[in-house]
């Protein structure tokens, strides 16, 4: 009972005042039913937006070996800096971090004011350096800077450096394959990548992650490429187009039997860790990508389809003693008059005058049948990107002077790669047999399909032997001499042509020398197509490409271990796969 | 203050008022474990530092209740007790403004090993003597003189706050001294001013809050800067929201990652909200307003004027400060720091108002039948 009417005034405002404070409390009632109920899901959105992080996860990508085991190509682990802002520090401050980042990654002007920018933007993530070196990421770490954080990535790294750099080619900064090997088989080399959630507090510091799938890595590969023969190729030939100040130059060398591409060089080359710039003169393979008109070497075919026609007697002469022969109104000459020479004689000292005359009796259409038996016109199915057909022409297409012409080797356009495999055909008794670069697939589980690729005779055996025998001829005593090995069976032909100038026209002052052949010894160790292409001085094929076939193929001898047979045939020395073991 | 009539029950003390408090200190244990391990790791090494003193404030706080309770002669009545309370008020409030800076405020007395906030004393000191002041004047205080010697008092020690600079205790402590004075029967007309006031600064700092909502909206956009000064009102929202209606992901806290600032402390109820949703927040709401229920309760079965304007006083206090401290969680007041009763971490804060539920408690225990 109150008594009191003070006491009782008191009373009554505390619960007046107590009402006050209730209104305000259905308020944040209200207001907490508009939050925790309507706002729920779009909040908890936002929120696990900015805690958690899907990010892919890299597999590694797989290595590339050559034949014998050695590392060619792999990823290496690599520190990645980025910058994120922290509250804590000041602009100053950040620009003073960047400053010191600036000396020890080496950024240029333009990357740090670049960055700098950004910062001022108030950017969340800035790249500064992506993929630094070791050293570098020790010294970042030691600076300890808040706002600057490190991730690991995967570099690509090729330990051997300019060795085969085209046939490697590059990756991107994501590591996916943008030319050479790691463009053609990117699918097999990259694996597939993972995916895992990271979770971050406000500072952008990772406490904990889960795995939602895990990456599958790449599966390595191995190449039928021999570093030592691609290093002595790379060698000669860059010394070669450097002595004659050629434009270019490439090599390739393969086993017939196989079609295993043991080397590919090219001349000029670049170191695939550090690309130059424009990146596309380093992803265009000229030994497969580049076309031209072969000359002389593409006489083989010539032959062969005169052969394998019955068209020329075996005994039979041709009189090239005019030294030059009509052609629709046009001479095509010689570079000497020969006298009469047999049918041998013709390729062995490289009559352009008798082989006209051949080349009128096989006639166009059957001509034609022939480039394509040797697998001109299409490619060869190597496993290098930008591979080019080359260019042959139908008989329709043809002009009054086309078939004289491409019995020579002009009027049309054959890849490097295509004329070693045509030379192949002769070194396999007539079995056209693709050329590849990948020997294996070493796949984690053992169900890669076999990499050897079909033969497919093209050619009689009688017609190659006697072929071979022609080319063993036009090395021991024809055009082919400057090849010669004492002491070794070398078949081969070279070849001089007149580039195509910018009129379209065949020009008089430009040329590519070319020279292909093979080594027998019982059976043929190697084959080898040497381009040299727009040699100043001097340019015919004798005196540019054959040399250099006989400098390399010396090495490849000495490092094969096999020894010259000026004595009885050495046939124990039988090479059945890798070619030779002592180096 | 005569208590002639008055009788003394030990133990008759009001026990829902003492378990509602109870239940509020442990969950604040449990939240500020909770929302402070991660920090108090980074900080110190090891999940506990901010549980352990936080432990230890609700010690003192119980043990201080205990004792209040077991004193037969209400020494929080006489009136040199209330009034040497003031005094070491005013001494430690002006001390603060002679103790080292810390992040460029003074509100601390520190000693080696301790630490106290003097304006958490001056909330219940002030409570304490304006009950005190206004049961000796009664009508009186309407008076301008008999007025002008409380408001004098309170403008003191608000300005000293005011110097450290704490403008969210000084605040609050100005409306309380308000409340005080309007529950002692100070004229409405005398509140026509100061209470356009501040529902003038109120309706501001809405307007204010109002911005900060378009704030959120820009957030969405990832170019807008986040660690600005709208980032605590934006991550407390998204905090309470991000809870939903049932939650039970105590210690799951994402937001207490360093996204939301003072997490353990001033922040604690969005924590509160991410972590135990809807049920969470409506039950720390139903508790307080039980606490005021009872606080009103024991108010009206005080036994003397002072005992009621006291009780009624410390209730509607601890009530506003909560009610406050939420709205502002809730982005409904400017985004200023004051801690939640009971649970927010701070031991100052957590002693004081044990010792002002102590005496709400003994007054509790206080019977008359002279009413």
């Amino acid at each position: 009972m109150m008594k009191n009417p003070f006491a009782k005034k008191v009373g009554r405002r505390s619960t007046f005042l107590a009402c006050v404070f209730l209104l305000w409390t259905a308020a944040i009632v209200f207001r907490l039913v508009q939050l925790q109920v309507l706002q729920a899901s779009s909040a908890r959105e936002i929120i696990l937006d900015n805690n958690r992080n899907a990010i892919v996860v890299l597999p590694q990508r797989g290595t590339i070996y050559d034949r014998k085991g050695t590392i060619l190509a792999r990823s290496v682990p690599r520190k990645s800096v980025f910058y994120t802002p922290q509250k804590h520090i000041s602009e100053n401050d950040q620009m003073r971090n960047l400053y010191r980042l600036k000396n020890i990654l080496g950024l240029t002007a333009g990357q740090y004011e670049n960055i700098r920018k950004k910062i001022r933007e108030k950017a969340h993530f800035i790249w500064i350096k992506q993929k630094i070196d070791d050293e570098q990421a020790v010294q970042v770490d030691l600076l300890g800077l808040d706002d600057v954080h490190m991730l690991e990535e995967k570099k690509r790294f090729y330990p051997q450096g300019r060795l085969a750099a085209h046939i490697l080619g590059r990756v991107n900064i994501d590591e996916i394959g943008q030319s050479g090997m790691e463009f053609y088989h990117n699918d097999i080399l990259a694996g597939e990548s993972g995916k895992q959630i990271n979770f971050y507090d406000a500072k952008r510091r990772r406490y904990r992650f889960e795995v939602v799938e895990s990456p599958v890595d790449g599966t390595d590969l191995v190449l039928t490429i021999d570093e030592t023969i691609q290093y002595i190729a790379e060698k000669e030939l860059a010394a070669a187009v450097d002595s004659r100040n050629a434009a270019w130059g490439t090599v390739i060398i393969s086993q017939p039997q196989t079609g295993e591409i043991l080397a590919m060089a090219h001349t000029p080359s670049f170191d695939p860790n550090h690309p130059p710039l424009p990146l596309e003169l380093t992803d265009r393979i000229r030994a497969v990508h580049e076309h031209m008109d072969p000359g002389s070497t593409f006489k083989i075919i010539t032959a062969a389809a005169a052969l394998e026609s019955g068209l020329v007697g075996s005994d039979e002469s041709f009189d090239c003693s005019a030294g030059e022969i009509e052609v629709s109104g046009k001479p095509i000459k010689d570079h000497k008059p020969f006298g009469v020479l047999t049918f041998p004689e013709v390729f062995i000292h490289s009559s352009n005058v008798g082989i006209v005359q051949i080349a009128r009796r096989i006639g166009p259409e059957r001509f034609y049948h022939w480039m394509t038996k040797f697998g001109f016109g299409r490619k060869t199915g190597i496993d290098l990107p930008l591979e080019s057909t080359g260019k042959i022409r139908p008989p329709s297409e043809w002009g009054p002077r086309s078939l004289p012409a491409l019995s020579i080797g002009y009027e049309l356009s054959v890849t490097a790669i295509q004329m070693l495999t045509a030379y192949n055909v002769i070194a396999n008794r007539g079995i056209l047999i693709p050329p590849k670069l990948v020997k294996k697939v070493l796949s984690p589980v053992d169900d890669a399909p076999p990499l050897t690729k079909e033969g497919q005779r093209v050619l009689s055996e009688e017609t190659a032997l006697r072929i071979e025998g022609i080319l063993l001829d036009a090395v021991r005593k024809g055009t082919g001499i400057t090849a010669q090995i004492d002491g070794y069976s070398i078949a081969g032909k070279t070849g001089t042509s007149q580039k195509i100038n910018s009129l379209g026209r065949y020009s008089s002052d430009a040329h590519t020398a070319f020279f292909a052949g093979y080594i027998l010894d019982g059976r043929t160790l190697f084959s080898m197509i040497v381009i040299i292409d727009n040699p100043q001085g001097e340019y015919y094929g004798t005196q540019v490409a054959a040399p250099v076939f006989r400098e390399i193929a010396t090495q490849i001898l000495r490092y094969m271990g096999v020894p010259g047979n000026r004595a009885p045939q050495m046939q124990q020395i039988t090479v059945v796969d890798a070619p030779g073991g002592a180096r | 203050m005569k208590r002639e009539h008055e009788f003394f029950k030990p133990f008759a003390f009001d026990r829902p008022l003492f378990f509602i408090t109870l239940i509020l200190v442990t969950l604040g244990i449990v939240m500020v474990f909770s929302a402070s391990g991660v920090l108090s790791s980074e900080r110190f090494g090891h999940p506990f530092h901010y549980l352990i003193h936080q432990l230890f404030g609700a010690g003192v706080g119980f043990s201080l209740i205990l004792i209040l309770m077991r004193l037969e002669i209400p020494l929080y009545e006489n009136l040199f007790v209330i009034y040497s309370f003031l005094v070491l008020t005013m001494v430690l409030l002006v001390l603060c403004l002679f103790m080292p800076a810390e992040r460029q405020v003074q509100r601390w007395i520190i000693l080696p090993n301790f630490r106290f906030q003097p304006s958490e004393l001056a909330k219940l000191s002030l409570i304490l003597f304006l009950a005190g002041f206004i049961a000796l004047k009664k009508e009186k205080i309407n008076h301008p003189i008999n007025l002008a010697i409380p408001l004098m008092t309170c403008f003191t020690a608000i300005f000293l706050i005011l110097k450290e600079p704490d403008y969210s205790t000084a605040a609050l402590i100005c409306i309380t001294c308000f409340s005080m004075l309007f529950i002692g029967g100070v004229k409405f007309k005398y509140f026509l001013f100061p209470g356009l006031l501040t529902m003038g600064v109120f309706s501001l700092a809405l307007l204010l809050s109002n911005y900060k909502m378009e704030r959120f909206l820009s957030f969405l956009n990832p170019t807008q800067d986040p660690l600005d000064s709208g980032f605590h009102a934006i991550q407390s929202k998204l905090a309470v929201s991000s809870g939903g209606i049932f939650s039970l992901n105590i210690g799951e806290s994402i937001q207490k990652l360093f996204f939301l600032p003072a997490a353990h402390t001033d922040y604690i109820y969005a924590i509160i909200g991410e972590e135990l949703g809807l049920v969470g927040t409506l039950a720390v709401i139903i508790l307080f307003t039980a606490f005021l229920w009872r606080g009103l309760v024991i108010a009206q079965r005080a036994p003397s004027l002072f005992s009621r304007i006291a009780a009624a006083g410390i209730t509607l206090a601890i009530f506003f400060q909560a009610v406050l401290n939420i709205s502002i969680v809730l982005g409904l007041g400017p985004s200023t720091g004051i801690p939640l009763p009971f649970i927010s971490y701070g031991r100052s804060s957590l002693v004081m108002t044990l010792c002002a539920v102590g005496i709400l408690l003994h007054i509790s225990q206080r019977r008359t039948n002279r009413w």
